[in-house]
């Protein structure tokens, strides 16, 4: 919790300081905050490229989605075509939840009395396998992401001391002052971009948890057609 | 009238009395919960269970609770750096209390004039005189301070230190430090028993509860939690409530989505029990038949029968609730 709060008071006083000043010193104490903006936020302890201040879980169990029997190991839902079209449906966060919630209530009345529970039980085991693919890819997005973050955190370093440089030829020399107006501007412009990534972090760490929300509920609309 | 026709109506008469004195209609209490994404307060009716009002709050509420003298409810409106008191009965907004920056977690002192918060970017707990609305101190603790407790007689404090993994005991008298005790990674949590010779510590990372001794300060047991088919790190207990009769603990574990009902003569986890997603704050009613739970990202609270230990039921409350605590009206 103190690193967002920190993360966001950094955020803040780089935007001040672009927006306040457009001297080089400005420029340069910008750079340095969002750089130690960058590595507060990058040294998590879920590894160096991991931004969310949700901590990173890699895959989500049965048992952590519902308190119904363990169906990891169930596999036959994949030769089961209506089964996999349903479960396509059920995930898609598009369709909204009563209606998946109404899908599985009739899949559930579609079956036979004996076969219902082993029916649900797969149709649950092929939901979380769904939804651990899915996640795997936004998780994957969002260390690629950090990764790209990362990098341009490290140009934006490297143009800060240019720029320090820059400045102290540009009093003894006319085309270093010509080029310190352009690399300002380049600097300016890439911590600015630098800056918008960073915001849209916390909506892109999101994602993963929207996708588990969606398990969850799946989970419990499946749970009231089970006999247990 | 004959002696069989008055016996036969007075019998009726007490079965009648009986009868409305033994009513088992569940004694409606009102349970508060924090919504941290949508700033305000649902107010829960727990004999209909359901929502029966939500209120707009500050930015950011996250710690709740109640006054002694049950008149007031205070909730800390962390993006506002306030604590916000409102009337518990009308939720008209009394007044507002300084508080330091960001306030996570507070604990009033049994005294009921006395709030103690945690101020965690700036490494301070704040002591506020709820009455006077005046910072009365400022103690400088550990590194990130979040859980708060405070034993039965208001002697002792007891703050968690997030970045450095202590429960830092402290002197209400002097607000000087005590001691330290090492527990394990992240603690979040600290609650006292009823009869103040327990503290219990919930460690988020660690994925454990520390019990240490009130008085020697030294570690009891450390209890560890295992759930089939649900990955360790998942588990991250959080919020701790222990009931008055000191025999069973209730903690809530996080992603896996449980909380766990503890025997305390024994440390051992009796059950496990499903409720909503990133389980993390709970509270009884007064009478301990119930136990609500705020399940984060479910944005549901669930309602534990205690006597049947099952989830009677989920209510939808607004997003991210955080805390909840419950009024005995």
């Amino acid at each position: 919790m103190g690193r967002r709060c920190g993360a966001i008071l950094i955020r803040r006083s780089l935007e001040d300081a672009i927006t306040r000043s457009s001297t080089i010193i400005g420029l340069i104490a910008a750079s340095a905050i969002a750089l130690g903006g960058a590595q507060a936020l990058a040294a998590s302890a879920n590894g160096a490229d991991w931004p969310c201040v949700q901590r990173r879980v890699a895959t989500v169990t049965s048992a952590q989605m519902w308190d119904g029997p363990d169906v990891d190991d169930l596999t036959q839902w994949r030769d089961n075509d209506e089964m996999k079209k349903l479960i396509a449906r059920l995930v898609s966060r598009r369709v909204p939840l009563d209606q998946a919630t109404d899908s599985i209530a009739q899949f559930a009345a579609a079956q036979r009395p004996n076969e219902r529970d082993q029916a649900l039980k797969l149709l649950f085991a092929g939901l979380v396998d769904t939804t651990n693919s899915d996640r795997a890819i936004v998780l994957h997005g969002i260390e690629r992401f950090q990764q790209r973050q990362k990098a341009r955190a490290a140009e934006i370093e490297r143009q800060a001391a240019e720029l320090r440089q820059l400045k102290e030829q540009a009093a003894s020399d006319e085309r270093a002052r010509a080029e310190l107006n352009a690399a300002e501007e380049r600097h300016q412009w890439d911590v600015r971009v630098f800056t918008e990534r960073q915001q849209s972090i916390p909506l892109a760490c999101e994602v993963p948890v929207l996708i588990e929300q969606r398990l969850f509920e799946l989970g419990r609309a499946i749970r009231t057609h089970m006999s247990d | 009238m004959d002696r069989i026709g008055r016996k036969g109506i007075t019998t009726a008469v007490i079965a009648l009395l009986a009868s409305l004195l033994f009513a088992t209609t569940a004694h409606a209490y009102t349970v508060y919960v924090t919504n941290e994404k949508d700033g305000t307060v649902s107010i829960i009716d727990s004999a209909k269970l359901e929502v029966v009002r939500t209120v707009k709050v500050g930015q950011r509420p996250r710690g709740i609770t109640l006054t002694k003298d049950h008149r007031w409810l205070l909730i800390c409106a962390s993006d506002d750096n306030t604590v916000q008191v409102f009337d518990a009965r009308t939720m008209e907004l009394v007044k507002s209390l300084p508080s330091g920056q960001d306030p996570e977690l507070f604990v009033l002192h049994p005294a009921g004039n006395l709030l103690y918060i945690a101020n965690e970017e700036d490494n301070l707990v704040t002591v506020v005189d709820i009455e006077k609305d005046s910072v009365l101190a400022e103690i400088p603790v550990g590194v990130e301070p979040e859980g708060m407790g405070i034993s039965p007689d208001g002697k002792v404090l007891v703050t968690t230190s997030e970045t450095t993994n202590m429960a830092h005991f402290i002197d209400t008298a002097t607000n000087a430090p005590i001691d330290n005790v090492l527990v394990d990674s992240r603690p979040r949590f600290a609650e006292f028993n009823a009869d103040g010779s327990q503290v219990w510590v919930s460690a988020e990372i660690g994925g454990t509860v520390t019990v240490i001794d009130a008085k020697t300060r030294t570690v009891t047991a450390k209890i560890a939690f295992k759930i089939p088919g649900v990955p360790q790190d998942a588990i991250q207990p959080v919020g701790v409530r222990i009931t008055k009769d000191g025999k069973r603990a209730f903690v809530a574990l996080g992603p896996s989505n449980r909380i766990a009902v503890i025997e305390t003569a024994t440390f051992k986890v009796e059950k496990y029990l499903l409720v909503g997603q990133r389980v993390w704050q709970l509270a009884f009613t007064p009478d301990e038949k119930l136990l609500f739970t705020t399940n984060g990202t479910s944005n549901d609270v669930s309602v534990v029968d205690i006597d049947k230990l099952r989830v009677v039921k989920s209510i939808k409350v607004g997003r991210y609730p955080w805390g909840v605590v419950v009024a005995p009206f």
